[in-house]
């Protein structure tokens, strides 16, 4: 088990771009994540917003009824793909500088979020550990 | 950074001081504070005992204080967790790993003495320098 798959552990929590900023404040606290997918009518991904998006936004004067896409990052989202390997992950966030990847299937459909908590998990670290002793080839 | 024998400590990922804040301080300045500082998280401290931790509020606490619809003027002391997970800034980085997992926080204050030395991140256990000494210990 290394795949970024493995590391799934809910179904996305996901807003629309229009929903107020408020929404994906109650959706992360409800649900105790970091991230919310925004998604568009067919529910494919099209951004994210994250808690540090939220603080961004306020303290640039954002109120909590603007449309949450005014503060997400829209387009161009970092994704892995479910079999991915972990540690493929993780160099994608620290070269974005980024905590939360958006995971798409082998069509591109929307599977879940992985966070860097997520690969705090023993299994996993233990996986990164290995590749960062003896990094694949394209290192 | 070169791993000390023995794999590196939760001490030698603390890259700077901690950012600190009062629990008089309002919710918006904890807020003008992480972006300043391009951090999650800042430790609770008394002004006479700015050494002594006394809480942690990070993005997530924040953000449940707006959930809560808190206003931007409430004190920290409102919608902070109480209490502080913390480690000695000399224990190996894997118990660092292991508090952060235990008690599902992204930030851990590190102490030295007992006395607030500084914060380390989930960003910071997973740098190449401290998956090796993760790696190492298990």
């Amino acid at each position: 088990m290394s795949s970024v798959g493995d590391l799934i552990k809910r179904g996305p929590v996901v807003a629309s771009p229009a929903d107020p900023i408020i929404k994906a404040v109650k959706l992360m606290a409800d649900n105790n994540v970091g991230s919310a997918v925004l998604v568009d009518g067919s529910g494919r991904p099209v951004g994210i917003v994250t808690e540090r998006d939220v603080i961004r936004g306020l303290a640039r004067g954002a109120r909590l009824e603007d449309p949450v896409e005014s503060i997400a990052t829209m387009g161009s989202l970092v994704t892995a793909g479910v079999k991915e390997d972990v540690y493929s992950a993780l160099r994608k966030m620290r070269n974005r500088g980024i905590r939360h990847l958006v995971v798409v299937d082998e069509a591109g459909a929307l599977r879940g979020v992985i966070s860097m908590r997520d690969l705090l998990e023993d299994f996993v670290i233990k996986r990164l550990g290995e590749r960062v002793w003896w990094p694949p080839p394209e290192d | 950074m070169v791993a000390p024998a023995g794999g590196l400590k939760a001490g030698d990922l603390v890259r700077r001081p901690p950012v600190t804040i009062t629990p008089q301080a309002t919710l918006l300045e904890a807020v003008d504070k992480l972006v300043e500082h391009n951090i999650g998280a800042l430790v609770v401290v008394r002004p006479e005992e700015p050494d002594a931790a006394l809480a942690v509020i990070s993005e997530r606490d924040v953000v449940k204080a707006l959930n809560m619809r808190m206003a931007l003027s409430s004190p920290v002391e409102a919608f902070m967790s109480p209490g502080v997970i913390s480690v000695e800034a000399s224990e190996p980085v894997s118990r660092a790993a292991e508090l952060m997992w235990r008690y599902n926080i992204r930030h851990l204050v590190v102490t030295k003495g007992g006395r607030l030395y500084g914060v380390i991140s989930i960003r910071d256990l997973l740098r190449p320098e401290s998956l090796k000494s993760l790696c190492r210990s298990q």
